[in-house]
């Protein structure tokens, strides 16, 4: 069946009467505007700004140089602040599941890996119940083995602290299983 | 020429006109091109995100983001064309950092279950007994299931541009296709 053939359906009836344009609950225009002259002030601020940076060369020019003492000082600060980068950054991390900043690419990669799975299920539990459906054993073997890899991986690289040498090669298993679970996809959208 | 042609042009050119004016900086050319192209672009988003709150914030934001790239609007297609594109490309930018943000929270609270269970997430279920419409089943799936049918059966995208700007392989976003009508038919019967 054509995907969008299927005529007669409830589902087809109602995408028929579906309206192409639905209005908001309220003008949205004044919200609008209001941050696109905020935008516009800022880059005036910018503006203004930047033709301030450019005449302070100018304006320096004649200035006392700043004190031997204030120098020492500035230079000291620098280096405390180095010094405290470089712990901070040598410290070993904690997994790869506690870390607070950025998502780290696992979470991506396990997003889309529910996302695939989720619509292979579907095809498993609603299509291939019908006795004609082909290639439905190949399906459900091949969605177990990813499931089970993917677990694996993903625990692994859990209780994997970031930065060690395991980490990449793990990340790299995963996402090679994540292809091939695309394979598995296509293999599904093919039966329906 | 005819005069519905005729007129055609003229809304075309008057169009043109206006985004030219926006892009000089007149904010009430925008409003007229905002006016214009509201209530579509509002549709898209309801439909997309299926939250009547979070579609009035993109609205805002892809309003905002397009008169921005205005510059680079080079008019080689239609502005409702680029505009249904950018809006698009918003949405699912939000999806995806959406549910980056909600799969971190998951695992960062130390009572979720182990990263694993995310594989038995499902679609919530619609209330059971009550005869609902499409637009309020379109709620009730999750969010990729949701993208592929409103791109494919309502925007009338073609699975290959649907697989490109969902990120995911073609197989995908048919399961996903396939998922997203039998869980409407199942709640639209």
């Amino acid at each position: 069946m054509n995907n969008r053939e299927y005529a007669g359906d409830p589902l087809r009836k109602a995408l028929d009467v579906l309206p192409r344009e639905i209005a908001p609950r309220r003008d949205l225009w004044p919200q609008i505007n209001a941050r696109l002259a905020d935008q516009e002030q800022g880059s005036d601020m910018r503006t203004a700004r930047q033709d301030h940076a450019a005449l302070r060369p100018i304006v320096r020019i004649g200035l006392h140089k700043r004190p031997a003492t204030a120098r020492i000082l500035a230079a000291a600060t620098c280096l405390a602040a180095a010094v405290i980068a470089f712990i901070l950054f040598m410290r070993p991390e904690p997994a790869i599941n506690n870390h607070n900043g950025q998502p780290p690419a696992l979470v991506l990669l396990e997003q889309d890996y529910t996302l695939i799975r989720d619509g292979v299920m579907d095809v498993l539990s609603i299509h291939c119940v019908h006795p004609q459906a082909h290639g439905c054993d190949d399906l459900r073997t091949g969605l177990d083995e990813l499931d089970h890899s993917v677990r694996e991986l993903i625990q692994a690289i859990a209780a994997e602290p970031v930065g060690s040498a395991d980490s990449p090669w793990l990340m790299q298993r995963l996402r090679h299983t994540l292809n091939q679970a695309n394979g598995l996809s296509n293999m599904a959208g093919s039966i329906l | 020429m005819a005069p519905a042609a005729l007129s055609r042009n003229q809304a075309v050119s008057s169009e043109t006109d206006l985004i030219s004016a926006a892009r000089n900086g007149d904010r009430s050319a925008f409003e007229s091109i905002y006016r214009r192209h509201v209530n579509r672009i509002h549709a898209l988003c309801l439909r997309l995100c299926g939250d009547a709150d979070l579609a009035e914030q993109l609205v805002q934001d892809a309003f905002v983001r397009a008169w921005l790239k205005l510059p680079a609007f080079r008019g080689q297609s239609g502005f409702g064309t680029w505009m249904h594109r950018l809006t698009v490309n918003l949405v699912l930018d939000r999806q995806r950092t959406r549910a980056r943000r909600k799969r971190r929270e998951m695992t960062m609270d130390p009572l979720s279950d182990p990263p694993a269970t995310a594989l038995d997430m499902s679609i919530p279920s619609a209330p059971i007994g009550e005869r609902i419409d499409l637009e309020h089943a379109l709620t009730l799936l999750a969010d990729g299931a949701r993208t592929a049918f409103v791109l494919y059966e309502i925007e009338g995208h073609g699975i290959r541009e649907i697989a490109t700007l969902m990120r995911v392989s073609e197989g995908t976003v048919k399961t996903q296709l396939f998922r997203a009508r039998n869980r409407l038919r199942e709640v639209l019967r």
